[in-house]
């Protein structure tokens, strides 16, 4: 099978440059979302009392069961990639429809999340129940300023679970279609690699948001 | 560039138990009292949460020297970033006593007043 593209010297040398690019566009991503994490540096040093107000009204039940799960999906993609580099078509297959799988019930969790952060009347705005957090009228501020980070920073990160379930998707079908073999799984590699990062991403924004609230 | 076959499926096995370890303890080490170790704890944790998933998952452990290189690059470069903004910050004397016509305005001083209510 010859799938060296012509300017490359040989199969190793392409697939360095593939990896290579992926890692030079994950670089960007972190600083994409190191000024999120920057802004809620700054607010929560100048705030710390608002901030573990507003984490206390996240369930740290499901930010738990949401790291979990994510951390699961990086085995079965790491997994994957293994499998699908030896040759074992359909063993990948399966197991990257089970990062799919958890990926969505991932999203599935968040979106339960805002649903309940919604009817709660914390999103951000001019419903947002400021009275629930102090009678001084402009005192639940800082409060809310917090469920704009949060809404920010686990929104950017959903954006990105889906667009890595679209990933896992496309490279799931492509490896039904038996393109991929011992002398080629890029792909399936770059995939994980993209899908490892959103996991690394969840794993900071956890004790960020989910553990701010002290023991209170 | 990969260890043999067996040992790498098995190190993921091992790596994904750590994990569920350290996600164990942060939780647990939530409910424990620690003032300001509490912040540090969680991020510690997840710092090495992140360093086992970039070296084994992401095969930073057996990668090119070059790859490598861009991986530490772009953690560097976030922390200059991080650093200099918040030096900034430090420097804007929020905290310290208005002087001058800025002392003599009705300004109001932090909304954050949640803590000395409760």
């Amino acid at each position: 099978m010859n799938k060296l593209a012509m300017q490359f010297d040989d199969a190793v040398q392409q697939r360095l440059s593939a990896t290579l690019g992926m890692w030079v566009f994950l670089g960007t991503e972190l600083l994409f979302f190191g000024g999120l994490i920057g802004g809620y540096i700054v607010y929560r040093y100048e705030y710390p009392d608002a901030f573990a107000a507003g984490s206390r009204h996240l369930s740290m039940v499901s930010g738990t069961a949401m790291t979990a799960i994510l951390l699961l999906s990086s085995l079965t993609i790491a997994l994957a990639g293994h499998a699908s580099a030896s040759g074992r078509r359909f063993k990948s297959i399966w197991l990257l429809a089970a990062t799919i799988g958890l990926g969505a019930a991932f999203l599935g969790l968040k979106f339960h999340e805002y649903w309940t952060v919604y009817h709660e009347h914390l999103f951000p705005g001019s419903g947002f129940a400021l009275s629930q957090f102090s009678s001084m009228h402009l005192d639940g501020r800082p409060v809310e300023l917090f469920f704009c980070l949060y809404f920010f920073m686990t929104g950017l990160h959903a954006a990105h679970v889906i667009i890595g379930l679209a990933l896992v998707a496309i490279i799931t079908m492509v490896a039904a279609r038996g393109r991929f073999d011992p002398t080629y799984s890029t792909p399936v590699e770059l995939a994980g690699l993209y899908w490892h990062f959103v996991d690394v991403i969840w794993v900071f924004l956890y004790p960020l948001l989910y553990l701010a609230g002290g023991q209170g | 560039m990969m260890a043999g076959k067996e040992s790498s499926t098995r190190a993921y096995w091992i790596v994904f138990g750590i994990l569920m370890l350290l996600l164990a303890a942060t939780a647990v080490g939530d409910r424990i009292e620690m003032g300001s170790g509490n912040l540090i704890f969680a991020i510690g944790v997840a710092a090495t949460k992140a360093v086992l998933i970039a070296l084994f998952f992401m095969h930073l452990r057996d990668a090119f020297p070059v790859v490598r290189l861009v991986a530490a690059a772009s953690l560097l470069w976030m922390a200059i970033a991080l650093a200099l903004t918040m030096a900034d910050y430090a420097a804007r004397g929020w905290h310290e006593p208005r002087q001058g016509w800025l002392a003599e305005e009705q300004i109001p001083e932090t909304y954050d007043s949640l803590g000395e209510r409760r």
